[in-house]
């Protein structure tokens, strides 16, 4: 620290020993940025390789899933590469750890496409990375595949020209859902709602699927962020006697929910319908906690075409991950991944516009389910079908992760949200600016 | 020249100016320009704690909330570009304004808890209103709209070169307005303030009030690095306002000297971004590396780079004071030619 | 309107989760008091507390794993505590910088060893369920962590104010210098204190696991309301903290009844509202951390 008072006013007036400062000045703020440069620039070469950026998590909230988001992917890429590449281009795969948190992404989303020059970016799961990304993504006109997030918005209002998004949403979950529900479950419905965006856009889809259903609400709760302790919302959940309680809630504090409702018996209380359940977050819970019914898209104990074979590859390349079967999470990531590169075969070429045109409408018909998808041209949506699940009693699994078993089904068609209904309006492809080729 | 903007200023400027030329070819744009938006943070901050010796541990939720009040206001008062960042300057002013109100009784650890709490308290409102911010998601959809500036014609700022050379301005301008400050009569008190705050009082100095002027201040800054921050990412988000985001302006300041020298801070930003961004690349855990390069520098190197550079430059511990005073003077006290210059440079 | 038997959980709940934060606050304070430091690391030694007992206790059982956490924390405390020597006497910032990037540092390396998810902890078996007691169903497991608390709470009161060596280091806080003259190891004693004020944020940390599920940032939701209840409660008073810690979980909990989303705010606006009224605190000693 500096003590030496008046002198060190008088040195800093004066401009003496200017050389040196420049120099440190110079040295450090040129150098340390220009640094990083000069590595990354792109040889000369013909044939240079298809650069994918994965924007996954690594950490926060949604880490396991976005793990086995980025196993699916990899997976593709690699089958993509041993059958030789995409217009004769070998694909490179970059990954990026967004940390489940919007300003992350956005930073290191720029960063792929400014220095490393991505052609492509697939990614993010929470709905909150999703938005501003494929934001970003359309400002540059580069193509994003939103491949495991459910908020509605990104195919609503946020809709873009460059983005496709290949999960289920949140209107698809609660509408699959209600018929359902009421059907085999009850009518009398609790709602917990998680407060935040997603868990508030959920409510509203689950609200609008009740009128449908002829369900009654016979109570709400808000589950603010944070919350750790149950106890109070359980005992009014017990009061209200409902037959199912919609449970809006999402990460950890779906987690500490359960722990408690099943610490108070309050799992028996009512049929607890979660809208939609990621394979990932229902690991560390065990099949006592994992109680409750719940929407999936898909799981690898399916018995449906491909779905085998495609365990069997998974399996043998992942033996030593955390989740080294397949899941919903991973399956999304590689079915997106695959159908871009064969997007890009189909166009012909890697200039966006192009491939935008491969991509809208096409009909996705090895997905290792019942239906197939297809890539909806007015939003972008994958339309796809729902699965109603529950998770297995111990007695019946026949191994660690054989957790879920399928109830019953909505067909694509059922389960997508109308033409009708949609509020998205994307640009057009000319205004969208050209990107690759 | 040399009162407003001395030698070493100008070599910065100088190299800010030219560096999108060498950025181009194969770092990239926008960091050069995260580098100038944090500088301007961080160099207002440091008026704090480097000059005051206020150890303010929050700021991080003013470089943030000036997004949330810039995207408030384009998107649903006003649009266009000057009057909300407008806005973001002088709402999070009025923020800093009233947290200072609270503590600037207050010194040392006291003063560093409640700049945390209430930074901390900053944080959860966003999520808490997320009507209006947009809460983890973040508020997006802000623009970067050209700007006309007159003589110039208009810019269209989406190009990032563009935006560069905007945040360059900004980043001049900052820069020579904090160095008027910190050489005025204003700056003057701040530092004996540092140095004790009671002998300041003893002169009759009202440092309270210099106090709260110096932390309205330094929000002022932080507003502006903040809006021009959201700009650059076309959104606002509450990430930087976070507790351990805090952290990182502190860090920088740290490292670069902020103690020791007025361009402390500015080395400080460069070396801990440009390090980030190498280190996220190389590892998963590089916030292990990151964590341990902190407590290292806290150790071993607490008077940071800059002012590690200006002990090693002094040659001796005897100051010789007539010596001294002649080189400045250029007089010689007894016919001697003068002795060598004892420590100069900022 | 609430019902008597929601009115009751909430303030259950509340007081309970005073009781937590006012033994997670006096080990902070008693770091902050003795030593004029700002432990950042107290959250991520909280953590550390429930991640040791999770590996712990299928192995020697819950209560074994009680004991053995909080001590492998305070041994962790006691390292750093060797760093912290030496910013002592220096502006206080370098203290808190230091701890800060020891959170950060230990945080990651929660991450390396456990893995970024999150866990549940069981309550032990004995203590797992509800109890009924008339119209109100309560969890065994708080009712435990209360008495757990309380028990704490009262240890670390003997201890300083029966014990000679409490007395030491209440002394030491007051006058290092005069303590040192006496001929006591100051040293020694205040590594004795970062132990054991790191020890009780650890032991605090394996008995909120089972409430409050374990992922690498818990310590956050720990350590903030640490700083409000120090604030609240006054640096240097021991029933400060207490009082600080009950008052921020009552009025927490309360809220959670009537506005939910505000709950963690309205623990600011306690803390504005009782520096407004009493800036020191309300049970603070004048220091010379104040003006």
């Amino acid at each position: 620290m500096d003590t030496t008072g008046m002198d060190s006013t008088r040195g800093r007036r004066t401009g003496k020993l200017t050389r040196r400062q420049v120099l440190t000045g110079a040295a450090a703020f040129g150098a340390g940025v220009g640094f990083i440069g000069p590595w990354r620039r792109a040889g000369a070469q013909a044939k240079k390789p298809i650069l994918i950026g994965l924007t996954c998590d690594a950490t926060g909230t949604f880490a396991d899933s976005g793990q086995a988001d980025r196993r699916g992917m990899i997976l593709a890429i690699e089958e993509a590469n041993a059958r030789g590449g995409v217009l004769g281009r070998s694909i490179e795969p970059r990954w990026e750890d967004t940390e489940t948190d919007a300003s992350v992404a956005v930073r290191k989303a720029q960063r792929l496409i400014e220095r490393d020059r991505i052609d492509y970016m697939i990614g993010a799961l929470s709905s909150g990375v999703a938005a501003p990304l494929s934001e970003l993504a359309q400002r540059h006109g580069i193509i994003y595949f939103n491949s495991n997030s459910s908020a509605d918005t990104v195919t609503n209002e946020k809709c873009q020209r460059v983005n496709f998004v290949w999960d289920a949403n949140n209107w698809m979950f609660a509408n699959a859902l209600g018929p359902l529900v009421a059907k085999t479950l009850g009518t009398r419905w609790f709602i917990l709602t998680h407060d935040y965006v997603w868990g508030k856009n959920q409510t509203a889809a689950t609200r609008e699927s009740a009128k449908k259903v002829g369900a009654q609400e016979v109570g709400e709760l808000l589950i603010p962020q944070g919350t750790r302790d149950f106890s109070s919302q359980l005992l009014r959940i017990r009061s209200a006697k409902p037959q199912v309680v919609m449970a809006n809630v999402a990460g950890i504090e779906q987690t500490a929910l359960r722990e408690q409702a099943y610490e108070f018996g309050a799992d028996k209380d009512a049929a607890w319908v979660f809208p939609q359940q990621d394979f990932p977050d229902l690991v560390p819970l065990g099949p006592k906690k994992a109680f409750g019914y719940f929407c999936t898209t898909w799981h690898y104990t399916l018995n449906e075409p491909g779905a085998r074979e495609f365990t069997d590859s998974f399996r043998k390349r992942w033996a030593g991950a955390p989740i080294p079967v397949p899941d919903n999470v991973s399956c999304n990531g590689y079915l997106a991944t695959r159908e871009l590169l064969r997007a890009i075969e189909r166009a012909g070429t890697t200039r966006n516009h192009e491939v935008i045109k491969a991509l809208e409408g096409h009909v996705i018909k090895d997905t290792f389910r019942k239906y197939p998808s297809t890539i909806r041209p007015w939003d972008h949506l994958v339309g796809q079908m729902i699965y109603l699940a529950r998770t297995k009693r111990e007695s019946e699994m026949k191994e660690r992760w054989d957790m879920i078993e399928m109830v019953a089904d909505v067909a694509p068609e059922l389960a997508s949200p109308p033409q009708s209904a949609s509020k998205c309006k994307m640009q057009s492809v000319a205004e969208t600016p050209v990107y690759g080729g | 020249m040399n009162r407003w903007v001395p030698l070493p200023m100008l070599g910065l400027f100088l190299l800010a100016a030219a560096l999108p030329s060498v950025l181009w070819m194969g770092g990239y744009t926008y960091l050069g320009t995260e580098v100038m938006i944090w500088a301007i943070f961080a160099l207002g901050y440091n008026l704090l704690l480097g000059y005051t010796g206020l150890p303010a541990f929050g700021h991080g939720a003013f470089f943030g909330m000036a997004g949330y009040f810039l995207g408030a206001t384009q998107k649903w008062l006003t649009g266009g570009l000057w009057l909300p960042l407008a806005a973001g300057v002088l709402g999070t002013m009025l923020c800093g304004g009233l947290v200072g109100l609270f503590v600037a009784r207050r010194r040392g650890i006291y003063f560093s808890l409640l700049t945390i709490a209430f930074g901390v308290m900053f944080w959860f409102l966003v999520f808490v209103l997320d009507a209006w911010t947009g809460g983890e998601d973040g508020l997006t959809g802000i623009q970067r709209l050209s700007v006309t500036v007159p003589g110039a014609g208009g810019l269209a700022l989406r190009d990032n070169v563009t935006f560069y050379y905007f945040v360059y301005a900004f980043f001049v301008a900052s820069t020579i307005v904090l160095w008027r400050i910190v050489n005025s009569p204003f700056g003057q008190v701040i530092r004996a303030i540092k140095q004790s705050e009671t002998r300041a009082r003893a002169l009759g100095y009202d440092t309270p009030r210099y106090k709260w002027a110096v932390f309205t201040l330094s929000c002022g800054f932080a507003g502006l690095a903040g809006g021009l921050y959201t700009l650059a990412r076309y959104g606002a988000f509450a990430e930087p306002m976070s507790l351990q985001q805090s952290g990182n302006v502190v860090l920088m300041c740290l490292i670069g000297g902020g103690f020791a020298s007025f361009y402390g801070p500015v080395l400080g930003v460069v070396v801990f971004l440009v390090l980030r961004d190498v280190l996220s690349t190389l590892t998963d855990h590089w916030m292990l590396l990151y964590g341990l390069l902190f407590m290292g520098i806290i150790l071993f190197l607490p008077e940071g780079i800059l002012g590690l550079i200006q002990r090693a430059r002094r040659p001796t511990r005897f100051h010789d004071t007539q010596a001294a005073e002649a080189a400045r003077t250029g007089d010689t006290p007894s016919g001697e030619a003068p002795g060598p210059a004892p420590r100069g440079g900022g | 309107m609430p019902e008597a038997a929601e009115l009751v959980t909430h303030l259950l709940n509340g007081l309970v989760l005073g009781l937590l934060y006012a033994v997670v606050a006096l080990g902070f304070m008693l770091i902050l008091g003795t030593m004029e430091v700002i432990n950042f690391s107290h959250g991520v030694l909280f953590a550390l507390g429930g991640y040791f007992s999770l590996s712990l206790a299928p192995h020697v059982g819950w209560w074994a794993a009680l004991v053995l956490a909080p001590l492998l924390v305070g041994a962790i405390g006691l390292v750093l505590e060797l760093g912290v020597r030496r910013t002592y006497g220096r502006d206080p910032l370098f203290g808190l910088l230091f701890t800060f990037g020891a959170a950060l540092a230990l945080e990651e390396v929660i991450r390396i060893v456990w893995g970024a998810r999150g866990y549940t902890v069981s309550a032990p078996a004995f203590v797992a369920g509800p109890f009924h007691l008339g119209f109100l169903f309560y969890s065994k497991y708080r009712v435990l962590v209360a008495v757990l608390a309380v028990a704490l709470l009262g240890l670390v009161w003997w201890f300083l104010e029966r014990t000679p060596y409490g007395a030491i280091i209440k002394a030491g806080a007051h006058d290092g210098e005069m303590v040192r003259a006496l001929g006591i190891d100051l040293t020694r004693m205040r590594s004795l204190v970062f132990g054991l004020g790191t020890a009780m944020a650890g032991v605090a940390g394996v008995i909120a696991a089972p409430m409050w599920s374990l992922k690498p940032t818990v310590g956050a939701d720990a350590v903030m309301p640490a700083f409000i209840v120090v604030v609240i409660g006054g640096i240097g008073s021991f029933w400060g903290a207490v009082l600080g810690g009950l008052m921020v979980g009552l009025v927490s909990g309360l809220s959670n009844l009537v506005v939910p989303r505000g709950s963690i705010l309205v623990m600011y606006l306690l803390m504005t509202a009782v520096l407004l009224w009493r800036p020191r605190g309300l049970l603070g000693q004048k220091s010379i951390l104040e003006l």
